[in-house]
């Protein structure tokens, strides 16, 4: 009786446990550098910033895809942010870099829905082609900076804006979205219709839910977060280079991983995204007040993503031979 | 539902503990109070015992900032300073973390930045002086409107560097009769390699040399050899060469040779190691620049240790020597890596 | 390729095997493009062996990972397992026979971690190749010190196996050849190689017929990993040097090589020569481009409508078949 519970507890809770785990080892090996307030709001603007990301990532997941070309999406939308604000303002350039973004996403899922390429492929050639305007639109010296400004500061000013001491602009328009779009998913046929979709698509075809375009769907809104989160590392860097994209798609897929969204699909939530990327940074920010050089950075991140496969791979063993 | 609550309560609660302690830790000293960097002998004041960082683009991906950060090391040990070394990576993203790192952690009196991005460079030196923390770029400078929040710059004159070839090729072959070219460069965005591209067309102005192609091969003689491979095949009539860097030089001279070419190509670059000097005393490279770690180190090493006995450095910028090799001397020369 | 007792081959089946006729076509109007811009320049003898030998590094870590795709898996560590080879043989430069065993004994060992976990635990292929590529580079940074590795000493049998000429042909050529026939042969006409479509098609029935898809699939990555050893020891020795760096990204190529070759995300489906097919193409790409005078840019724009175009004709026409 006790194992069954204890596996239970495992299973639906795992991803909790290993962030609660790794933040108390974080806090004990590195602190007091982690515990300070500067470091947390530090690490407040990367969950906020990369979650963002994997938000959007989350929701091609559930429906069964895959986006390999996010990191390429927010190079691009970033470099044009900087060529249009340069050119007419950074508010029509927000504008139209949402735009934007929201259309490569809706690109990616008509070559998924329609063309019926695999995801994997089809984003694969969206990201080498958004690869190649990136390096064209930067004239091959991506160095474009940002002279604007936002509600009169300059924008990296205005990234690292603290509210109480930890909340900047980042992680405050994460948590939005986190909030909206965990309802979206909850409260909304759209939303519960997709987890069909990505679980068990003839069943949902034959209960008439459009599957391409809540596959659609999904894409766009990853393509809006790539545009979003572009604007905010934008903001961090103070300009845009041609490989802020770089590494992006891999980190984001690892912390959605992490927090237990399935790649299969039909499974998953904006909490367990959340839990994900705070998990992927928190083991982040610990190895750098650690110390630890770059390369046992990789090994941590690597064993720490295998780790989890295997641990969510045996609590599921277990649970079916029940 | 449940789950939900629970981990609500569970976030929450860590969130509160952290915010406590962290609230606690805010009353020690955070920063440190000398002056922020200025330009041209400011007054800026380094404690003694100087414990410095040092934000590097990369510490291992190159021979050159490799011997950049072998020797720093050695000068802050012989002179009791302290150095804690960030590795970028080649990536301006991680460069941003470690520099959020180091202003967080607050312990150090300086920063010594050879940034991952010019431009970004700059957002890093405007951060790092609104928290008191001087900067000195190293190796390769940010972009004209960071400079003013720089104390100096402490690294070779890229201009400097392509001057010796660029006067090699207008010597060698006068500037009347139109010649071809390509220029191997490395990465798009790296302000060196921008700044080196920017001079070899500022000293080729006015004559009538053709620039057929610049090509970028990131750090690799691997890249450079396939990309000389395709630009002969393409190009019947390339003159000469001018690398950026020696790795570049090394990989097109292969390539050359493969085709048979090397009467035909003359080739020069910089940044001297001792594959690339060989090469000029074989006679299969015609120029290159030595440009040493330790010499930007010992440069540094002489201004920090003004600053920190008082006294001042004379200008913003702090050149490191270089030397010119040719067949000439090339014998008499040794490399550092 | 295996063709069941019911069907008979097709036209298309039937042109050498090849799958994805599209990408054939596709291809033939490329290379008439290219040569009507820049002149017969693309058919030099000198100009198609600088193309072969440029995608014969990534044309060998294709072939063997064309084994891997069959079976419905994917490895997405070869960028860092090539690393790690080309690493070993910086350090062993002097001693070209410990280099090699060294290397290809690291890489079948990074193979086979990989078909553990994904052949023994049967985690998904993807997230966990993600993972151990994240392990291997880390290794591989460890192991080299982040710092490039040139050859210190002259070793001109290691030189060889990257710069030196067979009959005329460069050697990584030769190895490349040699390796996509052995793959092929394995494939088409050994147990082994009808075990791993079975695999593919589908693990539970291969399951019943005595297959196990453990064993199978931990046997691909392993051979990835001897393939991509191997492939290590030439990406050095081509240029005697190497940084760590180097390798990285190379598993998309492989992928979109094997890809246009006709194998199927999915598995069950694809074959050598189309991954040579495919990978000729994504070298004549770059290849072409260069002669024309784009730049870099052009090439990727291109390669990913490409890309799209040519699985977009692959769809069509297996719909076309199967109705």
């Amino acid at each position: 009786m006790k194992n069954n519970k204890a596996l239970k507890f495992l299973r639906e809770y795992n991803v909790v446990v290993i962030t609660a785990l790794v933040f108390l080892a974080a806090v004990i090996i590195a602190s007091p550098k982690f515990t300070k307030l500067s470091n947390l709001s530090n690490l407040a603007m990367s969950i906020g910033t990369y979650g963002i990301l994997a938000i959007g990532l989350t929701f091609v997941f559930i429906v069964g895809g895959i986006d390999l070309s996010i990191g390429y999406q927010v190079a691009f939308c970033g470099t044009m942010l900087v060529i249009i604000a340069n050119a007419i303002g950074l508010v029509p350039a927000l504008i139209i870099v949402l735009l934007m973004g929201t259309a490569i996403g809706y690109l990616n899922g008509t070559i998924v829905t329609r063309l019926k390429i695999p995801p994997l492929i089809g984003t694969l050639a969206v990201m080498t082609a958004l690869n190649g305007l990136v390096l064209l639109l930067s004239n091959n010296s991506g160095n474009l900076s940002i002279k604007d400004t936002m509600f009169g500061v300059s924008l990296p000013e205005f990234y690292r804006f603290q509210l109480f001491g930890v909340l900047s602009p980042s992680i405050i328009i994460a948590l939005v979205l986190f909030v909206g779009f965990a309802l979206f998913l909850k409260y909304t046929r759209s939303g519960s219709d997709m987890y069909v979709t990505g679980g068990n698509p003839e069943a949902g075809a034959f209960s008439g839910i459009n599957n391409g375009r809540l596959t659609r769907i999904a894409y766009s809104i990853c393509g809006l977060c790539s545009a979003i989160c572009s604007f905010l590392l934008v903001s961090s860097l103070g300009a845009s280079t041609y490989n802020m994209g770089d590494g992006l798609d891999i980190t984001a897929i690892c912390a959605v991983v992490i927090g237990g969204v399935k790649m299969q699909g039909g499974k998953g939530n904006m909490g367990m995204c959340l839990m994900g990327v705070a998990t992927m940074q928190i083991i982040n920010n610990a190895m750098i007040k650690m110390g630890l050089h770059g390369s046992m950075q990789s090994l941590v991140t690597g064993i720490v993503v295998i780790l989890v496969l295997i641990l969510d791979k045996l609590t599921s063993k277990k649970a079916v031979n029940e | 539902m449940n789950k939900k609550i629970l981990t609500m309560l569970l976030v929450f609660s860590m969130l509160f503990t952290i915010v406590l302690s962290g609230c606690k830790n805010e009353g020690a000293a955070d920063t440190n109070s000398t002056t922020a960097g200025g330009s041209e002998g400011a007054a800026t004041e380094l404690p003694e015992n100087l414990h410095a960082a040092y934000a590097a683009v990369t510490t291992s991906l190159a021979p050159w900032p490799i011997a950049l950060v072998n020797s720093m090391q050695e000068v802050f040990d012989e002179n009791g300073w302290t150095l804690d070394v960030y590795d970028g990576e080649g990536s301006p993203a991680t460069q941003t973390e470690q520099i959020n790192s180091i202003i967080s952690d607050g312990e150090v009196d300086l920063v010594i930045l050879f940034p991952a991005d010019s431009e970004v460079g700059v957002t890093y030196v405007q951060q790092l002086n609104a928290a008191g923390i001087p900067v000195i770029t190293l190796g390769s400078d940010v972009t004209g409107d960071g400079q003013s929040g720089v104390v100096c710059y402490v690294g070779p004159n890229q201009e400097e560097l392509v001057s010796y070839g660029a006067n090699y090729i207008k010597d060698t072959f006068g500037t009347e009769e139109e010649l071809n070219y390509v220029i191997l460069s490395g990465w798009e965005a790296q302000y060196d390699y921008v700044l080196r591209e920017a001079a070899v067309n500022k000293f080729f102005e006015g004559t009538p040399y053709n620039q057929l192609a610049v090509k970028y091969c990131g750090a690799s003689r691997d890249t450079a050899l396939e990309e000389m491979n395709n630009l002969l095949t393409a190009h019947d009539d390339i003159d000469f060469v001018f690398a950026l860097s020696d790795e570049f030089a090394l990989g097109a001279i292969q390539a050359i040779d493969q085709a048979g070419r090397s009467d035909e190509i003359t080739v020069v670059s910089m940044e001297a190691f001792s594959e690339g000097i060989s090469a000029v005393e074989e006679g299969t490279l015609a120029v290159t620049v030595l440009m040493r770690g330790d010499k930007v180190v010992e440069k540094l090493e002489e201004v920090l240790q003004a600053l920190t006995t008082g006294g001042s450095i004379d200008g913003y910028e702090q050149n490191s020597e270089l030397v010119e090799i040719t067949i000439d001397n090339a014998s008499a020369m040794e490399a550092e890596y | 390729m295996q063709l069941k007792a019911t069907e008979k081959p097709t036209l298309k089946e039937r042109v050498g095997g090849i799958q994805n006729f599209g990408i054939f076509i596709i291809m033939l109007v490329f290379i008439i493009v290219v040569v009507a811009l820049s002149g017969v320049k693309f058919f030099t003898p000198t100009n198609l062996l600088n193309l072969l030998r440029s995608i014969s590094v990534t044309g060998l870590m294709a072939v063997a990972a064309t084994l891997v795709m069959i079976t419905g898996n994917i490895d997405l560590s070869l960028g860092w397992m090539i690393g790690l080879a080309a690493c070993i043989t910086g350090v062993h430069s002097d001693n070209t026979v410990v280099a090699i065993v060294f290397a290809v004994l690291a890489c079948a060992a990074c193979g086979a971690f990989n078909g553990i976990l994904i052949g023994g635990l049967k985690l998904n292929a993807f997230i966990t190749t993600l993972g151990t590529a994240y392990v291997f580079k880390g290794i591989t940074m460890m192991y080299s010190d982040g710092k490039i590795l040139t050859a210190s000493v002259q070793n001109d049998s290691l030189k060889f196996i990257g710069q030196g000429n067979i009959l005329g042909v460069p050697t990584p050529i030769w190895i490349f050849l040699i390796a996509g026939f052995i793959f092929w042969f394995l494939l088409k006409s050994t147990t082994f190689g009808s075990r791993i479509y079975a695999v593919g098609a589908n693990a539970v029935s291969a399951k019943f017929s005595g297959v196990s898809s453990a064993k199978i699939v931990m046997a691909t990555y392993i051979l990835t990993g001897i393939v991509t050893g191997i492939a290590g020891v030439v990406f050095y020795s081509k240029v005697m040097s190497v940084q760590p760096y180097s390798g990285a990204g190379m598993e998309f190529d492989v992928l979109t090589a094997i890809v246009l070759g006709g194998t199927s995300v999915s598995g069950g489906k694809g074959n050598v020569p189309g991954t040579i097919i495919g990978i000729i193409f994504v070298g004549i790409l770059s290849n072409g481009f260069t002669l024309i005078g784009l730049g870099s840019n052009a090439q990727y724009i291109t390669q990913g409508v490409i890309l799209i175009l040519a699985m977009r004709t692959d769809v069509m026409s297996s719909r076309g078949m199967r109705g």
